[in-house]
């Protein structure tokens, strides 16, 4: 690779950390998102009907929108509205927004796996709230929740790829503006696209060492 | 925050309509170069131990593992170093192909390992070559049992057509985008695109059902 300067190598490096920071964050603001998305959908009281319809309607719509139209909404929506955030601070909630959709239907459908003997009991045993959750319900979902949660953080780190769209220097814009400045495109993109595999593949192992280890069949 | 106006989207609203027949078009030319691909990446692994199987995988395993829109720039730069000077709209259906032969790969792989051992040996005693017990018995098998992940993934492949607005085609998003510059009303168009493209999904869902549904009953 006699053709990258150290320019270039800083350029790559930065980008590659801009790529984790945008998976960091929203996969962190996507896991708060659908723990609060779950919880709405599971609630019983009477008065949260209208809120847990809109949370399947939302888990049910989102997941069907293009990432970059979810991106450029809320990107001219922050515009309009006179919010000045930065570009990435806009694709990590864009991001946020849609992993908290899909998460929660993992999440969700992992609640569902647990027998609802289970809640009962506990609840027939006087545990409160958080103790039903911790010690109960919480340890049985585990395993039908946590590998394909990883799996699909895997699969989002690769959509972070969308953010350079709107200005964002991530690790494929930086491919495209090497390439632009002349260097030869067929090492840069090699390049890219291996340092996008050093971050994805552990995880890809990862989430098949989960699978085996402790999901349910 | 200033008001939406909607009137200059729906103006253009037949324009619009049109990138859904584009981004259906994209999707479904990749998927179908994609399976194809994927069936031969599937036989490749099912009947080789060694060297091919590994390569088989290897593909798969290094295309899941890097974004689609990277591997799209990967095509659209590269493609002309070898002399190939191929439009936009190509280079996409060729990165999505190529991507969707990684994943799909996997998929066959996991139906055509479901099919049941007594499936080969009824093939073999009924005396079909090997070319018939694929095409008669393993993959109708493998793509029944593969339904839904088969169904899934086109979906997925829809939204991810949307990628091709980066590269100047004319699908839904990139109508929506040229709207948007044309109009100066780029949220309001987008919000309708986002809900035309929630619409299709939504329809696609149905008409899988159904073709799920029907086909059952053939069977």
């Amino acid at each position: 690779m006699i053709a990258f300067s150290h320019y270039d190598i800083t350029l790559l490096l930065q980008a590659m950390a801009r790529t984790i920071v945008l998976s960091l964050g929203g996969g962190v603001l996507g896991i708060v998102g659908a723990v609060i998305l779950t919880a709405l959908r599971l609630s019983e009281m009477r008065g949260m009907m209208p809120l847990r319809v809109l949370a399947v309607m939302y888990v049910q719509t989102i997941r069907r929108i293009p990432f970059i139209v979810t991106l450029y909404i809320v990107f001219f929506c922050t515009g309009m509205m006179g919010v000045d955030v930065s570009a990435t601070a806009v694709a990590i909630g864009s991001i946020g927004l849609i992993a908290a959709a899909y998460l929660c239907e993992i999440l969700h459908g992992g609640v569902k796996t647990v027998p609802v003997e289970q809640a009962e009991a506990a609840l027939v045993l006087n545990l409160p709230l958080w103790a039903r959750w911790r010690y109960v319900i919480g340890p049985q979902a585990m395993s039908a929740v946590v590998p394909p949660a990883v799996g699909y953080l895997v699969l989002f780190i690769k959509d972070t790829a969308l953010a350079s769209q709107i200005g964002v220097v991530e690790l494929s814009q930086a491919g495209v503006i090497l390439t632009n400045r002349g260097l030869p495109s067929a090492q840069v993109f090699c390049v890219v696209l291996l340092l996008y595999f050093a971050i994805s593949y552990p995880l890809t192992c990862l989430s098949r060492l989960l699978e085996k280890r402790i999901a349910v069949h | 925050m200033t008001g939406l106006d909607f009137n200059p989207v729906f103006a253009h609203l037949p324009f619009l309509l049109g990138g859904v027949g584009v981004t259906i078009l994209i999707a479904t030319l990749a998927f179908a170069f994609g399976l194809s691909l994927a069936v031969a990446l599937a036989i490749l692994r099912f009947e080789n131990q060694g060297a091919w199987r590994r390569l088989s995988r290897s593909y798969s395993t290094a295309l899941t593992n890097t974004p689609q829109l990277s591997q799209i720039f990967a095509v659209f730069y590269c493609l002309p170093l070898i002399g190939l000077m191929v439009s936009p709209f190509l280079s996409v259906v060729i990165g999505m192909t190529l991507n969707a032969a990684a994943y799909l790969a996997d998929i066959l792989g996991a139906g055509m390992a479901r099919v049941p051992p007594v499936y080969h040996e009824v093939a073999l005693t009924l005396g079909l070559n090997r070319r018939q017990t694929y095409l008669r018995v393993i993959l109708p098998y493998a793509g029944r049992a593969m339904f839904p992940a088969l169904a899934n993934h086109f979906q997925i492949m829809i939204l991810g057509s949307a990628m091709a607005s980066i590269f100047g085609v004319e699908d839904l998003t990139g109508r929506a985008y040229d709207i948007g510059s044309t109009t100066f009303r780029i949220l309001e168009v987008m919000l309708v695109t986002g809900g035309l493209y929630a619409l299709l999904s939504f329809a696609l869902t149905g008409v899988f059902a159904l073709f799920r549904r029907t086909m059952e009953r053939m069977v």
